[in-house]
């Protein structure tokens, strides 16, 4: 699939190729130390061997960054003790494969190649006399254990959820994948950060046009730094100012594996949980994992209501303003009654109230979302008794408004990764329902459907499955068949290699 | 080319903005909500007087609570009483929500086509308001009495409407209705009439039957027995009471109507047309005044026979009140001859009132006694 030239370039600000290394243990240490000048971090160590003193090495390496045990025992413990190195006839290679126990270990002639394995967390051991190092990896360090997703908690399902070291996602995704054909390619992004990211995909399955076009893509991108996905994401998504996300992302790796094998391909970056996958497109917004794990009634309706649920998010309040501000002859008389007796006295017209109680549920959402939980307590007080009731009482806003807003609000969280595009489509259908009524409303929605329908998401179509009738391609989508039935992946994003199982299993 | 083709299009996107209709954003808390309103006539400047009841709220503290207020209003014609209202709230009337429009007796005599034109022709007056008649010298009276279990009187009065599937003694009739039963050949409409009745020493409205009319004009009165006979021979009745005559014997029994099927049609014997009219009602027997047992087939036959020749005469009755009194078919014989016999109707339909005076109307009706409701016996003592 990729070909060797096609590997991604790797762009570096701080390039040292001009040195090398000399034969001279002094000189060396000093090359490396000037290019870390003012960083106290670095720690350098020189050590002789125990029967043999004219044997001279020095080992640097960054502080936090290795695991000292494998320091102590691996590299400095055997060339210390060794009794059987001669001056004369050691060299790098010798040491390299009868004095140090590493299972990685590579030798190095050149300083540039030195740098960035100290940053990684890679100790270098120098041996005087010598022009070349040897990088023992030795990478160390504190990560957090693998816990369960905050944000994609599932009841049934794996509980594993990914964490910000790359190695550790990597696995993750390996262990559930137990193929050669699950590729994993890795490049640096960040010209400051260098920031390992992986390519990941399952071959034969994967389009593979996809595939270029994605490494294009990536290897357009030319920034300092990148500390989560999503800056990948913002650089190489279709449609950038859409509110619409065309690449999705996940903390899930059972999520993950589900998305390769559907054809997808992954971005994994180091230093973040959040994995991309890509294409994106509509109704993954409403699929979760659990859909797929439950039984299929259980999953199609929990799919319903939330596509039920986008909808009331979206539309309730422009929908309410139309209806009591153009169409009040479609309102049942008791109800227009009651909606009447609340809105006698209220100072402010409806359009005004709706846009202020949302703007005030969007504040208590944020705050919500930031403040210590020690404080939330006393947010969801003032937010519930000031706004709902205090303002209720007071006449300043009418309960109905209060009911529709909450309903809103509650409906726009039941898909959280929706929320943006619902908050900003909420507001637009509200705007133009508070100038044409429900025609204006209709005009909104129209515009959203001919938005959703032109985008695109690495060449397949946003809207994928609802473009036409047949019933293949509806399977999973509003409605989860039972897998016996799903018998073809994707169409477009699995090109090639469609059939996803041959009904076994199945009673004939 | 680019730029005309550009210009075109906001012309075409800028027309569907300001042709669709939908316009004007209004709060709702502006618009006075009527929900029924009367129609009377002065005859001394020969205007129009509209009472309106609509729904207000007194605002005290947080609570709202929903009152009904009467807003009078006159007028040469009825548009102008409606914009005169203006004049004296200053808030704009919602019309979309009124319920029933009552007419008064005085304009039901002249006609009531030309009261029924603006409800019928103006676009925010719902066509399915309940029309009716007011028995009372004025219609405005009507809203004007007390209400015993709704805060507004045309909700009421609009409920007792809605509720007479129940009893069937009298009809609902709807604008659209209406007008399509004066419009239609060989039938004549016929509404409610609503009067005032004392109950509890408070004065309220009460349904009273039914008004004849004769095209648009008001040709009498059925009370509400009659009313149930002419709900039974359009097939208009789904559930009712039939008391079969047996006072004289101190029997009190009620007969309830679970399905009722009406078989009209009309037959020419040696060149004289007669109208057959089949009813066959299934009954229960809903209450028993006396300890007959009920359970015996002979009692049950007495009992269905009894209450057959009840309806039956009644029934006779009500027809021949119609026909020679009124003069107004409001059975709709006319149609179902329309209909059946459309040769025949094509003569005889300049001519048809003074035929359907004399028409001769056989009535067969045929009660089933399905169950008798949790007791299958009277309460006695036992032995």
């Amino acid at each position: 699939m990729l070909k060797n030239n096609e590997t991604f370039e790797t762009k570096i600000d701080n390039n040292y190729s001009g040195c090398k290394l000399t034969g001279i243990l002094e000189e060396n240490i000093k090359t490396i130390k000037d290019i870390f000048s003012d960083d106290d971090t670095l720690a350098i160590r020189q050590f002789e061997n125990r029967e043999n003193s004219k044997i001279k090495c020095c080992i640097i390496f960054a502080e936090g960054m290795v695991n000292n045990e494998i320091v102590n025992e691996n590299v400095i413990k055997p060339i210390m003790l060794c009794n059987s190195l001669d001056y004369k006839s050691i060299s790098a290679d010798s040491i390299m494969s009868n004095v140090i126990m590493s299972n990685s270990i590579k030798k190095v002639e050149e300083v540039n190649g030195l740098i960035n394995s100290i940053l990684s967390g890679d100790t270098v051991l120098l041996i005087e006399g010598k022009a070349d190092a040897l990088l023992i990896s030795s990478k160390g360090w504190q990560t957090r254990s693998i816990t369960e997703p905050q944000a994609e908690k599932t009841i049934r399902g794996p509980r594993e959820g990914f964490t910000e070291s790359l190695m550790m996602n990597l696995s993750m995704i390996r262990r559930r994948l137990l193929t050669p054909n699950l590729k994993f390619k890795y490049s640096v992004i960040g010209r400051q950060s260098n920031t390992k990211i992986c390519l990941c995909y399952l071959k034969g399955i994967a389009n593979e046009q996809i595939l270029r076009e994605l490494v294009e893509r990536l290897n357009k991108i030319d920034i300092d730094g990148v500390l989560d996905t999503g800056y990948i994401q913002e650089f190489i998504k279709d449609s950038p100012f859409s509110p619409f996300k065309t690449i999705g992302s996940t903390e899930r790796p059972d999520v993950a594996a589900a998305k390769l094998l559907e054809g997808r391909i992954l971005i994994i970056m180091d230093g973040t949980p959040f994995v991309l996958t890509l294409p994106f497109i509509f109704l993954e917004y409403f699929q979760t994992s659990e859909d797929y794990f439950d039984y299929f009634y259980f999953g199609s309706m929990n799919r319903i209501l939330r596509i039920i649920c986008f909808v009331i998010s979206t539309s309730l309040p422009a929908i309410f303003v139309a209806l009591t501000t153009f169409h009040q002859e479609m309102i049942p008389t008791p109800l227009i009654m009651s909606i009447s007796a609340a809105r006698q006295g209220i100072p402010f017209p409806t359009v005004i109230e709706a846009l202020v109680l949302l703007a005030a549920f969007e504040i208590l959402r944020e705050t919500g979302t930031r403040v210590p939980t020690q404080i939330g307590q006393a947010l969801s007080i003032v937010g519930a008794l000031v706004l709902g009731q205090a303002a209720v009482e007071a006449r300043f806003v009418s309960a109905p408004m209060v009911i529709i807003v909450a309903l809103t609000g509650i409906t726009g969280l039941a898909v959280p990764r929706l929320k943006d595009a619902a908050i900003i489509f909420r507001i637009i259908f509200l705007l133009f329902a508070s100038i044409l009524g429900l025609y204006g409303y209709i005009f909104g929605v129209m515009g959203l459907l001919i938005h959703l329908f032109e985008l695109r998401s690495f060449g397949v179509p946003y809207m994928l499955t609802l473009m036409t009738f047949s019933t293949e391609d509806l399977k999973d989508t509003a409605v989860r068949v039972p897998w016996i039935y799903m018998r073809y992946r994707p169409r477009f994003i699995a090109k090639g290699n469609r059939i996803r199982n041959a009904a076994g299993g199945r009673k004939k | 080319m680019k730029i005309v083709k550009i210009l075109l299009l906001l012309l075409l996107i800028a027309n569907s903005l300001f042709l669709p209709g939908c316009w004007n954003y209004h709060d709702i808390e502006y618009y006075s909500i009527v929900s029924g309103f009367s129609i009377d006539k002065n005859e001394e400047n020969n205007k129009y007087i509209l009472t309106m009841e609509v729904l207000d709220f007194e605002v005290s503290g947080k609570e709202a609570k929903q009152a009904s207020k009467l807003i009078e209003s006159d007028g040469p014609t009825l548009l102008d009483a409606i914009r005169n209202v203006i004049n004296t709230t200053g808030k704009k009337l919602y019309w979309a929500h009124a319920n029933i429009a009552i007419i008064s007796q005085d304009i039901a005599r002249e006609g009531i086509s030309p009261v029924l034109d603006l409800l019928y022709r103006d676009n925010e007056i719902r066509e399915e308001m309940d029309i009716i008649i007011s028995k009372e010298k004025t219609a405005k009276e009507l809203l004007n009495q007390q209400t015993l279990t709704s805060q507004l009187r045309s909700n009421e009065i609009y409920k007792m409407l809605e509720s007479q599937t129940f009893v069937a003694k009298a009809p609902e009739v709807k604008t659209y209705e209406l007008v399509n039963t004066m419009e239609d050949e060989g039938i004549s409409p016929a509404l409610p009439l609503l009067g005032v009745r004392t109950n509890m020493e408070k004065r309220s409205t009460v349904l009273m039957g039914t008004a004849v009319l004769k095209f648009d004009k008001l040709a009498g009165f059925l009370d509400m027995d009659e009313t149930k006979n002419y709900l039974l021979i359009t097939n208009q009745v789904d559930k009712g009471l039939l008391i079969p005559d047996k006072m004289k014997e101190g029997q009190r029994t009620s007969l309830e109507i679970l399905v009722n099927k009406t078989k009209v049609w009309p037959e020419l014997i040696d060149g004289k047309l007669s109208m057959n009219i089949e009813i066959k009602p299934e009954v229960a027997i809903a209450e028993v005044g006396k300890s007959v047992e009920y359970s015996n087939a002979k009692e049950r036959d007495s009992l269905k026979k009894s209450a057959e020749e009840t309806l039956k005469s009644s029934m006779l009755n009500t027809i021949g009140k119609v026909q020679k009194d009124y003069d107004s078919d409001i059975f709709g014989f006319g149609r179902i001859v329309k209909m059946k016999m459309p040769s025949l109707w094509k003569r005889i339909d300049k001519n048809w009132d003074n035929i359907f005076r004399d028409l001769a109307v056989n009535v067969d009706v045929d009660i089933t006694i399905k169950n008798s409701a949790h007791i299958s016996k009277p309460i006695t003592k036992r032995d």
